[in-house]
């Protein structure tokens, strides 16, 4: 697939402004590389950052100031000898130092080159491989928190484990076949589809445990329900931190759905701002509550805010809203300050920002209660060609636990259970199948 | 003009397949015995096939080749074993005559004249830079041949241990053959040591035979060979069982350290699978009680072989022990157990065609390469002696692979991977169990068997008439409807539930004739098995594939980046042909394989 002998290089970070680059090196000249762009003799110290200056082998010409890390293989990420070095943001210098690099037979990282050779090296195995693109491609916690898990091993401990029962059992069977009854019966056709059972039970149990990134919804949708002029767009505005709504003092003034993506601590939430509930005969209007009603049922959080008493529009929705989570929000307190209102209606000023953390608070509860949930309820995040692999197995192992139960034959059985080891294999280490490892180190970006 | 002769150096087992599958191919050759009256002794068992050997010895028939044969011409016991499971792993387990057996097998070899016996020993293998040029005999005698095959069994430097007496021998009563090794060594093989174990023999008149339990073979013994007249006529003798007790137990612990073996006087490994029985109490010391069976050695013969004693304790132990058991409260001896040590030439220095790296038109077959059985030394026998035959005749070799036959398997095997123990066959061994079967054994390996002559006219003729019949069975089936509850199903539908026979869905006229009720249950058993040989087939294909991809020569591991200091090793050692075979090496990782699979698409890509 790609060539292991050599030296490669890549920008790990995104090209463009920012105030690091990062690039790294993998290869067996790693240390020689150290010596010429740093222009020092000695061999560095390993997993020691060091403050270097870059210069240009072929003239001396200083290049930049930069952070440089050596890492001795194996213990690297890629398992050879690697370099890091951190420099100042933006292409120019990045650029200066790639080429430096390549000009020293240093060759240009393909995407996933890097995660690669640390597969080759056995440093991780395809499943952390495919966990480290997808911590990557994460724009939530969520996903990050699974990808994380399955980076850690989790996904292929459950596998190997799962993997060694079946391969312990049939030992077993093989072993029962290779002694006549005369001699030996290890253990009778009802213990083997017992244990047979046990291992179907527990792919199952992963699959059933265990969401796919396609069939999540990316992270949660919070609607700001209530009617016309309300304060929903002031809100909405607030807690995305700049002006994207259209704010006017008349009333019916937001038609579409306005949405934005935002943190609430450590949490990626989707705000939606809605156009105000009424009875309207204007056209447009009625098409943009219509809307409304959608985003509720689409939202996983409602935010029912009112300039007087947002009980009634709760009352009002309260069939829409069915059983998800929802804030009663009183706005506009600085126009009539607080009276005596239940304590579970959140006070606020959106103009005055006013009750504002008080809010976030109450939403940042019950946000991470949905996390938790979640979390309880799911143990990994599987990819599509997971999720196929592990089906696959369990119908194979349910294949023959039928087949031993009809045929009493063990040879049979066994033979179905050959099958289930293929697809064990295909799924953590499919190295004999070059298209699933093209696809895998494929998706990658270069520099990983 | 080169001289085309060819020696075999030993007349067990390995030795007379071999040098009878030369004569069935035109060829002739020389055997060297030390003794002409030994030619085909049954060292240990007297018995041949059992679970995984008789897939050997039906496919030994497949290729011409005679165990298969004498066995059903000397069998005073047949028992087919293992039918409560699967049918491809059924097992026939034959009781010989063991005077009988190699009386026949000397009269076979009398029916060939191109096989010539010469009383010796050889000593020496004498090469032309890297071919094998002559053999010389104790005494001085040489022989100038180009080929030679040596299956010199456990003879080499044998060293018989009972309890702490030890002394030389190739098996009891027979002297060992010292030299040889030393000659392989000189040729540049490494050789190693290894131990096999032997059970007492008893006398007969002294076993209460009332308190045993007797063991009868089956109602209609079924013959190993195709070849067979059929149906056997002849009278079985049973055998039978005793069983030990916690007070033999005892007696063998309180005199472990009398045994050679954990004595630690014995250097070589010992079998896994044919524990002693101080092994096997040992490591089984919650198991109450082993089975031990009496086996007449030949037709109300007085000497009775004790199944499942292998021992190497002292004989005043061995004795103790078994006088512990009710039935053998007298027992008397004929021969004590005894364990034998004896040099051997580790086969991963072998091509898949069983003849040396380092030496060419020096072929190894049987207990020299490593393995342990009758049925393993005659089957690596054929294929040794018909490759010599090849190689003289400077023709392509004969290779069996491991997807087309168990023989196929064990080659692989035994050049493929480091053995720690002797190797003997299981079914296990395998991974297309289901397409290895004894039933379909002739139809996988006749081709290749007509295309080097191993079969008679006759023979291949008998093979034709079953594969006829075996077709217009499959006729009948695959045109032929049943109806079952007012409805049609095809006759082939209906045969694969496993409650339904062919002998009650087949008409009766298909039952005639020679081999009739084998292709009936051949058909079967294709039927019934069907679904799962294609996915076995489908797995084949993929393996296959590994197989295609050829490692040249050239290939020099060191240079692979990523490869363990382990597997280069390993690798080097064994010098895989294929990547198929590079995968097999125990130790070699996946990833391992990439690398070299990459590799070779490099080294293709620089030649385009």
């Amino acid at each position: 697939m790609y060539q292991t002998n050599d030296d490669i290089a890549a920008l790990a970070t995104l090209s463009g402004r920012s105030a690091l680059n990062v690039i790294r090196v993998s290869g067996k000249s790693s240390m020689s590389i150290y010596k010429k762009t740093t222009g020092i003799k000695t061999s560095p110290k390993p997993n020691f950052v060091k403050l270097c200056c870059l210069k240009n082998p072929r003239n001396q010409e200083p290049v930049e100031q930069a952070m440089v890390t050596f890492f001795k293989g194996p213990k690297s990420f890629t398992g050879e000898d690697c370099l890091e070095f951190s420099v100042h943001g933006g292409s120019v210098v990045a650029n200066k130092i790639l080429n430096i690099l390549y000009d020293l037979g240093v060759r240009e990282a393909m995407p996933g080159e890097f995660a690669y050779r640390a597969f080759i090296n056995n440093k991780i195995d395809v499943l952390q491989a495919e966990a480290i693109n997808a911590l990557i491609e994460s724009d939530n916690d969520i996903d990050g928190y699974y990808s994380l898990n399955s980076l850690f091993g989790g996904f292929s401990k459950r596998i190997k484990k799962s993997l060694g029962e079946l391969k312990a059992l049939m030992a077993l069977c093989e072993h029962e076949l290779d002694f006549s009854e005369e001699e030996i019966t290890l253990t009778s056709h009802e213990d083997y589809l017992k244990r047979i059972n046990l291992i179907k039970n527990s792919i199952t149990k992963t699959l059933k445990t265990s969401y796919t990134k396609d069939s999540r919804k990316s992270c949660t949708q919070i609607a700001i329900i209530g009617k016309p002029n309300a304060g929903k767009s002031s809100l909405f505005n607030l807690l995305i931190g700049r002006s994207k709504s259209i704010v006017t003092n008349i009333e019916g003034t937001t038609r579409d759905i306005l949405d934005q993506e935002i943190y609430i601590e450590e949490n990626l939430v989707k705000i939606i701002d809605t156009a105000g509930i009424r009875d309207s005969k204007n056209k447009v209007e009625k098409i943009g509550i219509k809307r409304s009603f959608q985003e509720i049922k689409k939202s996983d959080i409602i935010l029912i805010i009112d300039e007087k008493n947002p009980r009634p529009v709760y009352e009002q929705i309260k069939k829409n809203i069915d059983k998800k989570p929802f804030l009663l929000i009183r706005n506009k307190i600085d126009l009539c300050g607080v009276d005596k209102q239940s304590q579970d209606i959140i006070k606020i000023s959106c103009k005055n920002h006013q009750g504002i953390s008080k809010l976030i608070t109450a939403l940042s509860t019950i946000i991470k209660n949905k996390v938790g949930v979640f979390k309880k309820q799911y143990l990994l995040m599987l990819n599509a060609r997971q999720e196929k692999a592990l089906l696959k197995i369990e119908e194979q192992l349910k294949l023959a636990y039928e087949d031993l139960k009809k045929n009493k034959d063990l040879t049979l059985c066994l033979s179905i259970l050959y099958g289930a080891i293929e697809e064990y294999n295909t799924l953590i280490r499919p190295v004999e199948k070059n298209e699933i490892l093209n696809e895998i180190f494929g998706g990658f970006c270069v520099g990983k | 003009m080169e001289n085309k002769k060819i020696i075999i150096a030993g007349g067990g087992h390995a030795g007379i397949e071999a040098a009878l599958a030369i004569s069935r191919m035109g060829g002739s050759c020389a055997i060297v015995t030390m003794d002409r009256y030994a030619l085909g002794r049954l060292s240990c068992n007297p018995a041949v096939g059992g679970l995984g050997k008789s897939h050997l010895v039906k496919e030994i028939d497949a290729l011409g080749g005679v165990m298969g044969r004498c066995s059903d011409l000397s069998g005073i016991q047949f028992k087919m074993l293992n039918k409560t499971k699967g049918r491809a792993v059924w097992a026939n387990r034959v009781q010989v005559d063991k005077k009988k057996y190699p009386k026949i097998i000397s009269q076979v070899l009398k029916q060939h004249k191109s096989i010539s016996i010469i009383e010796g020993e050889v000593v020496e293998v004498k090469t032309k830079g890297t071919r094998v040029s002559s053999v010389v005999l104790r005494g001085g005698d040489e022989i100038s041949c180009s080929s030679v095959v040596v299956t010199c069994g456990t003879f080499l430097s044998g060293l018989i241990h009972i309890g702490e007496k030890s002394f030389p021998a190739g098996r009891m009563g027979e002297k060992p053959s010292i030299g040889l090794t030393e000659s392989l060594k000189n040729l540049g093989h490494g050789m190693g040591r290894l131990k096999t174990g032997t059970p007492p023999r008893l006398l007969a008149s002294s076993i209460n035979w009332s308190l045993t339990k007797a063991s009868p073979g089956d109602d209609t013994p079924e013959p190993f060979s195709i070849y067979s007249k059929r149906p056997l006529l002849l009278s079985q003798e049973p055998c039978f069982i005793v069983n030990t007790n916690h007070n033999v137990h005892n007696v063998i612990n309180k005199n472990i350290k009398s045994s050679a073996m954990f004595s630690g006087k014995i250097k070589g490994v010992g079998p896994r699978y044919c524990p002693s029985i101080e092994d096997k109490i040992f490591r089984f010391s919650n198991n109450p009680s082993h089975m031990l069976f009496l086996e007449p050695e030949w037709s109300k013969s007085d000497q009775i072989y004790l199944n499942g004693f292998s021992t190497s304790l002292s004989e005043k132990v061995q004795i103790n022990a078994l006088r512990e058991i009710e039935a053998l409260k007298k027992v008397e001896f004929i021969r004590p157990g005894y364990a034998i040590e004896y040099d051997y030439c580790p086969s991963y220095q072998l091509q898949n065609t069983l003849m040396s790296k380092k030496t060419k038109g020096l072929f190894l077959a049987g207990q020299i390469n490593g393995t342990s059985g009758y049925e393993e030394a005659a089957a690596q026998g054929l294929v040794a002696g018909a490759n010599a035959f090849l190689y003289v005749k400077k023709e392509p070799p004969l290779i069996l692979s491991r997807q087309s036959s168990f023989i196929g398997v064990m080659i692989d095997d035994l050049v493929t991977t480091h053995l720690d123990e002797p190797y003997r066959m299981f079914t296990s061994r395998a991974e297309h169990r289901l397409f290895l079967r004894a039933d379909n054994c002739y139809s996988r390996l006749y081709d290749t068997a007509v295309k080097h002559n191993l079969l008679t006219k006759e023979q291949a003729l008998r093979c034709r008439s079953l594969f006829d019949k075996e077709a217009s069975i499959e006729k009948w089936i695959n045109t032929s409807k049943k109806t079952i509850n007012n409805k049609k199903i095809p006759i082939k539908n209906y045969l694969k539930r496993p409650e339904v026979s062919i002998t009650e869905t087949l008409p009766i006229n298909y039952f005639d004739g020679a081999l009739a009720h084998e292709a009936a249950f051949n058909v079967e058993t294709k039927i019934k098995y069907e679904g799962y040989i294609k996915n076995e087939l489908e797995r084949i294909s993929v393996a296959k594939g590994l197989e295609g991809l050829k490692i040249p020569k050239e290939l020099e591991y060191s240079s692979l980046q990523g490869l363990s200091n382990e597997s280069k090793s390993r690798l080097e050692k064994v010098c895989p042909e294929t990547l198929g075979q590079a995968s097999r090496i125990a130790g070699i990782r996946p990833t391992d394989i990439t690398l070299i699979g990459l590799s070779l698409k490099k080294l293709v890509s620089r030649e385009t």
